[in-house]
């Protein structure tokens, strides 16, 4: 059967015509065998490109498109929607890249023009052999999961239960807060981050529509966008926190107490096995860490164990053991977060070897009025009060041989320092910051750094070479490149603004969820302009750190987007199936299996009776990995079969 | 697992001695069949043949010829279900190689088959098999070669075998040994799996017998082998380059009897043989145009690149391809480098272990680091 084809080529503005002679490629595509008709028009994404495209399709009676205009990742979508407008199934439409692949890549334009109609032929013939194709449609399970109970994972689950969906917010650790919880103050406004954030973490625990997982894990998912099927770990705290009231007696009966250095505290301060983060965790339940307890660890601490007696609720219970939950949901959103970069990689700051060389969270701590020193500013090593206190920023961070990346907050937050230091020490301390730049870009922010300047800081711009360590007297090099001038700053207390680096366990947990890291081990989103919530599993989204450095701000911003983009799926009762997929042809299938093994997405699986490969449309992402490793034609992608792609190269040579 | 007896041979008749042994065990042994190499009437080859009347077996284990693979012909019995009766299959080492791997490609089903494996002395053309020049049966003068140690046989061998390093079944059930043993008078008969094991229980064999000078001639024999193999490869590594790989097929017809012959090509239907490739007259007419001609049929060098992008892993060097070229094209030559370099970057051992997986469903994260990202 022969086709009837259209052919529309767009200037792209002067994107494509100043490098594409566009008449010569439309006068070409009508002479092509099987083109009815061909067009040309400034914009064809625009409206009145669209109609251009509507009428032929009418007026010529036309079955097949193909649009030469930008990259399909652009426009494919709006193409479609407008040929299934015109009347012609949306997948009979074959998009040729004449701008990325030809008007600008290429500045000799009677090439460019050649290349265009190689480009505009081969389409024509993919289009002779595209069939058209029809979406299923999938039930949606209205219920979304959040991993990470951070205030990304918090705002994200708020938006969504204020929806109206169910939530089930999963933390790893024993309380949500994460990271914002361990901070004093928020830059630029000063707001303390415990007023800002508690309410918030209340209103998630309170909340009829969200269901906390605390210390818990997530063990597999399994499922497709609209029904993932999510094991939750739980690990045992040895606590009932059905009975558990928060009233802290286990943890100051706890035979280690005082005894075990304190995670949320970064060392600098002290806790039991029986322990409670910090005083506003949200839940308000105590934990056992199994890893120091006295009777978890050696099966004995004292005649009966010090917390169990202590307990008026009996709430303490050594036999919890670990428990796995089953959940459906529709979506799931990442914000796992991110981990600071060790500072003793750069081992010629010292770090490992000098108490009074501090991280920035760390003096956030110590700033911090319910921190180890109940905010005095005292140094580590002899809990005297510094009279000089030193920032090096950029810490590993924008630098080839740690993280090439900005970690988007040292700056801001180093300024906050100085700044909330000021304020507790008085004049006479002196403050000195080394800078690479200062990156100022937000709201406020410029304004907060001038205010800032204004505080008798001295600002070096440079790296120091290294942090001396002599007899406990810290001197620092630093070659300030505005006045060219190198200084030896001798000081009390240097405090390193480290890297953000992804978590410690992301690309474990990325294969869990077949997520896709970029090069710096970060998540990776869709499109880093259009869809920067989205990831490359439908139904899945991320916020927050997990997909790059960014501050609290940006992050908020991003999980609530990234609710929103979730809703818009939990809030269909079907959902449609892209048919770009991998299908199977039963004739030629002999059953080897490869495709099974090769699936990252777990969509084939093997049908055991006729020794034919299955695929999974719901599950199936169309990535064609199946399709290249399958040694006969079985394996077949829609509207990418190798005829199709053969038929196309066939033009172009 | 190792388990293993002595086989006396009456009257120096080596093949009628394991004849007798392969009856006893299909009579006694609980065994519905066996797929043994049993000569045709005119002599002229021997051929895989499915026996359950032990009547009808005369076996010629050791016959020097392979016309179409064993491991082919098993998967044509299994692959549709796994067999529910027992059945037994006697093949060469480079056979059970291919076995295994169809049986990572589920084309084979291990379940109730029992390999009985044959210390392989090398083996002839189907050409020259059948017109032998000796006037002697081919078995004879092989087996007569080697008990006198005279390399007569050798001249005849086919390529694959003359540089085969893996001439013992080392991972078969049962274990026909000749290298090291007396075989006018011995035969080495071992199980290597318990279901060997059970099966060699119904024969009533010598056991306790020492046979300690075999690993030593086995030894021996396999690093005369690899010092020709080593050769080989280094003779024939040569071969780079589209020039040299066009000019290499140049008598090639593209009957694809290179593909059917070899045991690992499983697919129903070739991608090559497919409609994929047909094309409207128009496009030959272009390409000719483009360069002025275009030689007929022009998908020649595509399908071999083809196989052997697909086979190249898994080959396990058995030569059918070779055997089955009409205009004789030394496939060997090209196959066997190209095998060890490819097998040798994935570390894998095509048919050594039915449990180690092919390195195309293997993930290893730190393989190619210099093609992926970093």
């Amino acid at each position: 059967m022969t086709h009837r084809i259209g052919v529309f080529i767009c200037h792209c503005g002067i994107n494509i015509a100043q490098n594409v002679d566009v008449e010569a490629l439309t006068e070409y595509a009508s002479h092509l065998d099987g083109v009815i008709v061909s067009k040309n028009y400034k914009y064809m994404c625009s409206d009145a490109g669209a109609n251009v495209i509507k009428d032929a399709i009418k007026e010529h009676k036309l079955d097949r498109v193909v649009i030469a205009s930008c990259s399909p990742r652009m426009h494919e979508h709006t193409f479609r929607d407008v040929v299934r407008d015109g009347g012609v199934n949306p997948y009979c439409l074959e998009i040729a890249n004449i701008r990325e692949q030809c008007s600008w890549a290429h500045t000799d334009k009677e090439q460019a023009t050649e290349k265009a109609k190689a480009l505009v032929r081969s389409a024509v013939a993919k289009a002779k052999l595209m069939e058209p194709l029809s979406t299923s449609t999938i039930p949606v399970i209205p219920e979304a999961l959040v991993i990470g109970g951070g205030i990304a994972g918090i705002q994200a689950s708020l938006d969504l239960a204020n929806d109206g969906f169910k939530v089930y917010l999963v933390e790893r650790e024993p309380t949500i807060g994460g990271r914002m919880a361990q901070l004093d103050k928020t830059f630029p406004t000063l707001d303390c981050a415990s007023c800002i954030l508690t309410p918030k973490m209340m209103e998630a625990a309170n909340h009829a529509n969200i269901e906390l997982f605390t210390y818990a894990d997530i063990a597999k998912i399994e499922g497709s966008i609209g029904n993932y099927t999510v094991q939750i770990k739980k690990k045992p705290r040895y606590v009932d926190i059905k009975k558990c009231t928060g009233c802290g007696d286990c943890a100051q009966a706890c035979r280690l107490k005082g005894r075990v250095s304190n995670e949320f505290d970064l060392g600098l301060g002290k806790r039991g096995a029986a322990y409670l983060a910090f005083p506003q965790a949200v839940p308000l339940k105590y934990t056992i860490d199994s890893k120091h307890c006295l009777f978890l660890t050696r099966g004995k601490c004292g005649d009966t164990p010090a917390c169990k007696e202590a307990c008026l609720q009996q709430a303490i219970n050594f036999d919890q053991k670990e428990e796995i939950i089953t959940k459906k949901v529709g979506a799931i959103i990442v914000a796992t977060g991110y981990d600071l970069l060790d500072p003793s990689a750069i081992y010629e700051y010292g770090y490992a070897t000098s108490a009074d060389v501090i991280t920035s969270l760390e003096m956030e701590r110590l700033i911090s009025s319910s921190g180890p020193t109940k905010g005095e500013i005292l140094r580590p090593s002899d809990q005297k009060k510094p009279k000089s206190i030193t920032f090096i920023l950029c810490v590993g961070s924008r630098d080839e041989t740690q993280c090439t990346w900005c970690c988007r907050i040292g700056c801001m937050s180093a300024l906050k320092h100085v700044y909330l230091l000021r304020e507790k020490l008085g004049e006479d301390v002196e403050i000195n910051v080394c800078y690479t730049d200062i990156r100022s870009y937000g709201k406020g922010y410029e304004e907060f750094y001038r205010k800032v300047r204004g505080l008798k800081t001295n600002m070096f711009r440079g790296r120091p070479s290294e942090v001396r360590n002599i007899s406990g007297q810290l001197t620092l090099d630093i070659f300030d490149t505005m006045t060219s001038k190198l200084f030896e700053v001798t000081t009390d207390l240097v405090v390193l603004v480290p890297a953000i680096v992804p978590r410690f366990d992301a690309t474990a947990f990325a294969r869990i969820l077949h997520l896709t890291q970029s090069g710096d081990g970060f998540l990776l989103e869709a499109h880093p302009k259009l869809r920067p919530m989205d990831t490359f599993v439908n139904g899945m989204f991320i916020a927050g750190c997990c997909q790059g450095p960014k501050d609290i701000q940006d992050t908020v911003s991003q999980a609530s987007g990234a609710a929103s983009r979730a809703a818009i799926i939990l809030s269909k009762k079907e959902l449609e199936i892209d048919p770009l997929i991998a299908s199977v042809d039963e004739e030629i299938c002999t059953g080897c299996g490869i495709c099974i093994e090769v699936c990252p997405y777990d969509a084939r699986s093997l049908n055991e009776k006729t020794r034919v490969a299955l695929v999974n449309d719901a599950l199936c992402a169309g990535c064609g990995g199946c399709i290249a490793a399958c040694p006969s034609n079985a394996s077949v992608h829609k509207n990418f079969t190798k005829k199709q792609i053969l038929n196309m190269v066939d033009e172009t040579l | 697992m190792m388990h293993h007896m002595i086989l006396n041979v009456k009257d120096g008749d080596v093949s009628g001695s394991v004849n007798e042994m392969l009856k006893h065990l299909l009579s006694s042994a609980g065994i519905e069949a066996l797929l043994v190499p049993q000569a045709v009437p005119s002599k002229k080859t021997v051929f895989p043949v499915l026996i359950s009347d032990p009547k009808k077996l005369h076996a010629d284990v050791f016959a020097p010829v392979l016309p179409v693979s064993t491991a082919a012909m098993v998967s044509r019995m299994t692959k549709v279900q796994p067999s529910s009766q027992p059945f037994g299959v006697v093949m060469h080492p480079c056979q059970i190689r291919a076995l295994f791997e169809l049986a990572k490609l589920n084309q084979v089903k291990l379940d109730n088959v029992v390999i009985i494996g044959v210390d392989c002395l090398g083996t002839f053309s189907v050409n020259t098999y059948a017109s032998f020049p000796e006037k002697q049966n081919p078995t004879l003068f092989l087996l007569e070669s080697f008990v006198k140690k005279t390399n007569d046989s050798e001249k005849y061998l086919r390529t694959a075998c003359s540089v085969c390093t893996d001439m013992v079944p080392s991972n078969a059930d049962i274990v026909i040994g000749l290298y090291g043993m007396d075989v006018e008078h011995e035969i080495l008969i071992e199980a290597h799996t318990e279901k060997g094991k059970k099966l060699l229980e119904h024969l009533q064999l010598e056991t306790g017998k020492d046979v300690n000078h075999r690993e030593t001639a086995v030894k021996t024999v396999h690093e005369h082998q690899l010092k020709k193999y080593q050769m080989f490869i280094k003779e024939k590594s040569g071969l780079k380059g589209i020039a040299l790989f066009a000019e290499f097929f140049d008598t090639c017809v593209n009957c694809h009897n290179c593909k059917t012959a070899c045991p690992i090509c499983y697919c129903r239907e070739c991608l090559y043989e497919s409609a994929v490739f047909d094309a409207e007259a128009y496009k030959f007419l272009r390409k000719a145009q483009t360069k002025g001609l275009l030689k007929m049929p022009q998908d020649t060098l595509l399908f071999h690149l083809g196989r052997m992008n697909h086979m190249i892993l898994s080959c396990v060097k058995c030569g059918l391809c070779e055997q089955a070229c009409p205009n004789n094209i030394l496939l060997m030559d090209m196959f066997i480098p190209a095998a060890e370099r490819t097998q040798k970057e994935f570390s894998y051992h095509p048919g050594k272990d039915v449990a180690e997986k092919i390195p195309m469903i293997v993930y290893r994260e730190d393989e190619y680091k210099e093609v992926g990202e970093k």
